[in-house]
């Protein structure tokens, strides 16, 4: 206990170098804490029900798609009833939905469509009414039958105590409500937070062709989870599975090209089973940075506690000349550090708070509803206490070990370090200058990826994204028939068209950079060149005629879309220059033909667009087709607004013309188009969030390498105290030693950034193939980033340096 | 050459102010030999440090040559501190780091010595005290009269006319401290440097041509 006592005197003896150890370990503390908080979230933590360590999702893989995916139902049913090793499977899929009270607006609303055994498999109870039960069926007709999350009830029915036999009204049927869920139970996908559950035999009012669906074996729809039987493993589970999925194979082998099954623990298949090749090697990658970032930050406290041990050093004789033994001494040191790695726990708990906010908004925030209830449990609690012990011993070890191994008589005579010493000098300057360089590196990718972001803001995208203003919204979802759609859609852009401020306004199925494609395999008439099963994949729109004009995408040849385009009249499309570059080269394509889909209405090229970008900035030319939406229906829609000021001015009078027609649709990803592709993965969002993740691991990686020098500085002044003594007492000037303390900094400062340059060359020459519009070297961000280290560099080392001129020569001599 | 009128040195101490040294009036003379003498923490440490401009904590008159060394700044007072005086120290104080010839050129740096002179004013002192043959040795590969030989050295190569020695004999052999003593009376009567040294040994006393007795911070003759 005393000696604890004594390390928090020691600690408040010196508090600048207390903090700023402190600080620096705080920051490593806090990074590695957020990181494994996500990971715990995402990862660790199981989901709420009963038996969660044996939950298991099921998938398959297949030569349409590689990664783990969903599962058709009939193929589900089939693995249910053959399945032995898995039991109480069921099958779930998300839908939106418009959902409200009755004689209420609805709102959107995301369901599960669920094979309603799921509840009895997790064991899960309702807190009003029921679950719901095998007996609500699986087969289209049953009654039509909800479950709410409490979320749901509380915030859209006012947690009314009676709901339970009320009908709500979803997608315009009504729904009977038998139950709530109790709150910690919020979708069975677990990162999602759904409004509630209806059984799959309701599928056909969730979704266009819903009840079809649940009787095609192509369509791989639905998330199958389980549990593992008692006593079966997971291999047995993945054995049985394959044996089952080779018979389907051979029974249905049209819709089962190259399928083979997956098994995996749910939380391996978070937060959808598709990531679940990549999502370790993610977690890898981003722990060995964090996990990096540690270490240096130890090594830097490391290197400040030599330091200061070494101004103990006489201290530290004395205690053995009086008899201290190499273990009390330990002991006292690893003390010091426990209590300052204490705090520093402390401090990056709270830190990482901040630091998770900051990296939280680029969090996708798509129409889904994520789950946010996240809380830090005792694995967070648990992950803190174990790093900042194990940062303690990191950084305080070598210190106590080495101040411990006190050499009385070389001590006592006052002699230099020996050859140790030089050793360790050796070791702790390539530190110092590995610490240069990386900052270097990581500030100069910062750089890169900050101006080739605004380059790329530049580029041609083939439309105007400025003064883009849109709005979604699922008339089918509300129960409109054709008709009454095409009447909406006309009034629509009537209204929106009249607004003030408003130069034109479009509908569009498709937004560009959006992370809906409508893709589509079209069978071109006569194709020029052979093609791969005669079919070409294309991007496709159903738009109105003023898209052109309201996204400001030209027209080569032919025409536009026209109002005159309807239903009655023969289909047509507009077609970009890479679809007739891929189909037709060299040919005319205004007036060829070709089908959306196989035996699909044939439809005519009346135009030519050149080509545009439409989901990635990146994308090779993409061949694209737009078709009127008159001549092919589509859900949602999306409204695209061109505006002559700031587009966000227009967003309530767009909801307001919206609502005019009528009060009841939902609207949602109501947004500017600049702000859309700000956090689309597929346009700037890459950059984005790598010039904010090399600027903050730049500024990490600096902060480090000015307390590396730093510290550096620092130990050279302590040690060589009574040097400088003499070399004053015999007439050396403040300046002269202040520039004798600094060369030494500055010496590894300049190999540091030397190497740096070479290697941010090296880095940049990856990074620019891999990210698009990343130039390989950009000399202004590079001479910047090199005359700020190296400013920063200088200060750092000058700061100690000065000290020396503080060095008493009187004090300095005596001690001795 | 220096002469001080009621010199205090006062350090605050918890219990009170503490007199290092109190009310000290004293003259020395160019060519002089003076020896400071005393029991242990009389103050003639202190007195020396204050002779020498490394401490500027005192109060009182310090004349040296014609420079009111109380009223000048912390600028003019280095200039005349590395003008006028060498250093010698009990336990040598050579720079571990650097070899006997680099350890006389230092002095000559700081006082902005081009480097062909250092070179061979280096040479000449190597010459003088005879250890040319050690110019590329480290201290640690000397013995102790060999390092105080250097340290004497060092503190004369900038040709300074006073010579401030503390105990400069007390970590050596009898023998080697009697070289020392010869030394200095040498470059006493030959150099006509001024040489101010602190002792305990009368018999280091007698090699000098002045005593001044320090008692608790007091002149006592
Ligand atoms: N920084 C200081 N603070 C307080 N008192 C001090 C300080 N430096 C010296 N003293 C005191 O001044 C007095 C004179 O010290 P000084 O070093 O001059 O003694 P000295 O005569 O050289 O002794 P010795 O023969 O042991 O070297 C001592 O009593 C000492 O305690
Ligand atoms: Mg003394």
């Amino acid at each position: 206990m005393s000696s604890l006592r004594f390390a928090i005197r020691q600690i408040f003896k010196s508090p600048g170098f207390s903090a700023v150890v402190v600080l620096t370990l705080a920051f490593g503390l806090a990074v590695n804490t957020m990181l494994f908080g996500i990971a715990s979230q995402f990862m660790l933590r199981p989901m709420d029900v009963p038996h969660a360590d044996r939950v298991v999702l099921l998938a398959q893989r297949s030569a349409a798609m590689k990664m783990p995916h969903q599962i058709s139902f009939p193929d589900f049913r089939d693995l249910r009833e053959s399945m032995k090793t898995v039991q109480g499977m069921f099958a779930l899929l998300p839908s939106a939905a418009h959902l409200s009270a009755e004689g209420k607006s609805p709102e959107r609303a995301w369901f599960e469509m669920v094979t309603p055994n799921a509840f009895q498999t997790f064991g899960l109870q309702a807190q009003l009414g029921r679950t719901l039960l095998p007996s609500d069926g699986e087969a289209p007709g049953a009654p039509l039958v909800t479950v709410l999350t409490d979320k749901a009830w509380r915030e859209r029915f006012g947690a009314d105590p009676e709901i339970v036999g009320r009908a709500v009204m979803i997608n315009g049927q009504p729904f009977t409500v038998v139950g709530v869920m109790r709150p910690e139970f919020q979708a069975f996908s677990y990162s999602m937070s759904v409004a509630g559950f209806v059984p799959v035999s309701a599928s056909g009012v969730m979704r266009d062709q819903g009840a079809e669906m649940l009787t095609w074996r192509g369509v791989s729809a639905f998330k199958v989870m389980g549990l593992l039987a008692p006593g079966a493993t997971l291999d047995a589970a993945r054995a049985e599975a394959a044996v089952v999925t080779s018979r389907l194979s051979q029974e249905y082998p049209d819709d089962h090209k190259e399928v083979t099954s997956v098994v995996m623990r749910e939380s391996q298949a978070r937060p959808d089973p598709i990531f679940s090749d990549f999502m370790p090697v993610i977690m890898a990658l981003f722990g060995a940075m964090v996990t990096l970032v540690l270490v240096i930050a130890c090594a830097n406290v490391s290197n400040l506690m030599l330091a200061r041990t070494a101004a103990r050093r006489k201290e530290l004789t004395v205690r053995v000349a009086l008899g201290a033994t190499r273990w009390t001494i330990v002991r006292q040191l690893l003390t010091e550090s426990l209590v300052l790695a204490a705090i520093a726990g402390v401090v990056a708990w709270y830190l990482s708070d901040w630091i998770g906010a900051v990296f939280m908004q680029f969090a996708p925030s798509g129409d889904m509803p994520a789950r946010t209830d996240f809380t830090t449990g005792w694995r967070d609690h648990a992950f803190i206490i174990v790093i900042s012990a194990a940062a303690a011993l990191g950084s305080g070890l070598l210190p106590a070990l080495r101040a411990s191994r006190v050499d009385l008589v070389d001590n006592l005579k006052g002699g230099p370090g020996g050859p140790q010493g030089a050793r360790h000098h050796r070791m702790r300057n390539m530190f110092v200058i590995g610490q240069v360089a990386l900052s270097l590196v990581v500030l100069c990718s910062a750089g890169l990826f900050a101006r080739s972001l605004s380059r790329i803001q530049g580029l041609d995208l083939g439309f105007k994204t400025d003064g883009l203003l849109m709005a979604s919204f699922d008339l089918k979802l509300q129960g409109y028939d054709e008709a009454r759609a095409e009447q909406f859609r006309r009034v629509l852009i009537e209204r929106v068209q009249a607004l003030p401020g408003v130069e034109s306004a479009a509908l569009t199925s498709t937004v560009p950079f959006s992370y809906f494609i409508g893709a589509r395999n079209a069978i071109p008439e006569n194709p020029g060149v052979p093609l791969a099963n005669d079919e070409l994949a294309i991007g496709y729109a159903q738009i109105t005629p003023e898209f052109f004009q309201t996204l400001g995408l030209r027209l080569d040849r032919g025409r536009m879309i026209a109002a005159s385009d309807t239903a009655d009249t023969p289909r047509v499309a507009v077609i970009n220059q890479a679809f007739a570059d891929a189909v037709w080269p060299g040919q005319d394509a205004i007036g060829r033909r070709f089908q959306p889909w196989r035996q699909g209405p044939w439809i005519e090229v009346v135009g030519l667009t050149p080509t545009a970008k439409y989901v990635m900035v990146g994308e090779p030319p993409r061949p694209y087709a737009y078709v009127p939406l008159t001549q092919e229906a589509a859900a949602p829609l999306t409204i695209m607004v061109r505006t002559q000021g700031d587009p966000a001015a227009l967003t309530s009078s767009l909801r307001a013309a919206l609502r005019e027609i009528d009060p009841h649709l939902p609207a949602f990803e109501v947004t500017t188009m600049n702000e859309l592709m700000g956090k689309s993965a597929f346009a700037f969002m890459p950059l984005r969030m790598g010039s904010l993740m090399a600027g903050v691991q730049g500024v990490i990686a600096l902060l480090l390498a000015i307390m590396g020098l730093y510290a550096v500085v620092a130990f050279g002044v302590t040690q060589r105290t009574r040097e400088i003594g003499i070399r004053m007492a015999i007439g050396a000037q403040g300046g002269d030693v202040v520039r004798a303390m600094l060369r030494e900094g500055m010496r590894l400062t300049l190999i540091g950034i030397g190497m740096g340059l070479v290697m941010s060359a090296l880095l940049g020459l990856v990074l620019s193939k891999i990210l698009y519009g990343l130039p390989a070297f950009d000399a202004p961000a590079v001479i910047g980033v090199s005359a700020l280290l190296f400013g920063i560099a200088l200060l750092a080392c000058w700061i100690p340096a000065r000290r020396a001129t503080q060095v008493n020569p009187l004090v300095a001599l005596r001690a001795e | 050459m220096l002469r001080l009128h009621s010199v205090n040195r006062v350090y605050p101490l918890k219990g009170g102010p503490f007199f290092a040294l109190r009310n000290i009036s004293l003259e020395i003379k160019q060519g002089e030999f003076v020896s400071v003498m005393g029991p242990s923490g009389s103050g003639k440490s202190t007195l020396l440090h204050i002779l020498g401009m490394h401490d500027s904590g005192w109060d009182g008159e310090y004349w040296c040559g014609e420079d009111a060394v109380h009223k000048l700044n912390v600028k003019q007072r280095f200039e005349l501190h590395k003008r006028s005086f060498g250093f010698v120290f009990q336990s040598y104080h050579l720079l571990d780091d650097l070899t006997v010839y680099e350890n006389l050129e230092v002095p000559l740096t700081y006082r902005n010595v081009p480097k062909k002179e250092r070179e061979s004013i280096v040479c000449d002192t190597l010459d003088r005290f005879h250890i040319v043959g050690k110019r590329d040795l480290y201290p640690n590969q000397l013995s102790g009269g060999q390092q105080q030989l250097v340290g004497v050295a060092r503190a004369l190569v900038a040709k300074p006319p006073v010579i401030l020695a503390d105990e400069p004999t007390g970590n050596l052999h009898s023998d080697q401290g009697r070289e020392i003593m010869e030394l200095f009376k040498a470059l006493n009567t030959e150099d006509g440097v001024t040489i101010v040294q602190v002792t305990h040994s009368d018999a280091n006393a007698a090699y000098g041509s002045r005593v001044i007795r320090l008692a608790d911070g007091m002149l006592v003759g």
